[in-house]
């Protein structure tokens, strides 16, 4: 088997929901569980409601895509083990250690800057606290700008008239300008603003995973070199969003490092459907 | 529900032709016929991970255009048997004397 296929797997996995669902269903589950359960578990995940004859179906057709798919795929990327025979999941040992090891040394260093770091270091990250602060420093990259700026919304703030006129200016300047955001109606007003810029709907479920972390407000790459990440935290007392930003600059530094991985394959491709997708198949059509 | 036509072709070797359900992703028809072939259930076969990449056949019938779908076709060989996939069923047949 053509040994970039693992590697293609694993960037897959990071961004997907199904897959996503089974590793957190498998770590609630502290050990292993079968291939009933866990298909019981995520169907139920995803229909409040069935008839009886439709669950039955919905069920078979998780347990085979499960059998011959997923649990292989996932295995195969190390991230979980799947005993075929016998239809039993653990969790992988590896990636606990992975993990470990991670927590360890590598996420020491990548927080180490939110309490001692002095901004303009290369491998600094740098923290912005407040919504209007974390705004600015937007616009102020997007001014930045020499080649491209790429960036994703959970938010109207697309729609704030600084945005579209640090956007225009971009533009303007021949940088090549990409906007994406989940919500439909957003996305029809930005077309209209800004015919130019490249509009688009995330395929990334980290943008809005509802899980109890706090969500990602906004993520602005310029350059592939300057990044701000805005995280979206509820405060329990008043229901209001807290948001703060984290900010990184240079092309080794940590929080950019992280954040190109992450986007990479959605950077040079970003239309899944486009019609080189072809060409990524592991097959001839 | 799909139906399941058991036929002996003019070939010698015995096939079966999975007839795909309106709704039925084509993966799991893939899995299904070949179960029916070898009357088992899909879950007792290897997973065909192993051999083909289930997610890209769906997308490739997926994404096809409604014209151009049913001139779409994928064949592979999975222990010992040709399976052929096309728009509206999956064809399971042996391999004539072949060793893979």
């Amino acid at each position: 088997m053509d040994p970039s296929r693992d590697e293609e797997d694993t960037k897959q996995i990071l961004s997907d929901e199904r897959d996503s669902a089974i590793l957190s269903t498998l770590r609630d589950t502290e050990g292993s569980l079968d291939l009933q359960c866990l298909a019981e578990r995520l169907v139920a995940h995803d229909h409040a409601i069935l008839g009886a004859t439709e669950f039955e179906e919905q069920l078979d057709r998780l347990r085979i895509s499960l059998h011959h798919d997923r649990l292989p795929r996932l295995a195969k990327a190390g991230l979980l083990e799947y005993d075929r025979v016998n239809h039993v999941i653990t969790e992988s040992n590896s990636l606990e250690d992975e993990m470990e090891s991670l927590n360890a040394e590598q996420f020491n260093d990548l927080l180490a800057p939110f309490f001692n770091g002095h901004e303009g270091e290369e491998d600094a990250i740098g923290v912005i606290d407040s919504r209007e602060n974390t705004l600015e420093y937007g616009h102020q990259l997007t001014e930045q700008a020499d080649e491209e700026v790429f960036c994703m919304f959970a938010g109207e703030e697309i729609l704030n008239t600084r945005c579209l006129a640090s956007a225009k200016a971009a533009i303007k300047r021949g940088v090549d300008v990409y906007i994406g955001t989940q919500d439909a109606e957003l996305r029809d007003a930005a077309r209209d603003h800004l015919p130019e810029a490249t509009i688009w709907e995330p395929q990334l479920d980290w943008l809005n995973n509802p899980m109890q972390y706090p969500t990602i407000g906004r993520v602005v790459v310029v350059d592939r070199e300057s990044v701000l990440v805005t995280l979206m935290e509820e405060s329990q007392a008043d229901e209001t969003y807290v948001e703060t930003g984290m900010t990184g600059v240079g092309e080794s530094n940590p929080l950019v490092v992280l954040v190109r991985e992450l986007l990479g394959p959605r950077l040079d491709h970003l239309d899944y459907q486009s019609e080189t997708f072809e060409d990524g198949l592991p097959f001839e059509l | 529900m799909p139906t399941r036509n058991e036929s002996s072709s003019e070939h010698s070797a015995p096939s079966v032709t999975y007839e795909r359900g309106d709704d039925e992703p084509y993966s799991i028809a893939v899995a299904r016929a070949i179960a029916a072939y070898r009357n088992t259930t899909p879950l007792e076969l290897d997973p065909l991970y192993d051999v083909v990449d289930l997610q890209s056949l769906d997308s490739i019938f997926e994404n096809a255009s409604e014209s151009t779908r049913p001139s779409c076709s994928f064949t592979f060989s999975y222990d010992g048997y040709e399976v052929t996939v096309t728009d509206d069923a999956i064809s399971v047949h042996e391999t004539n004397g072949e060793t893979t």
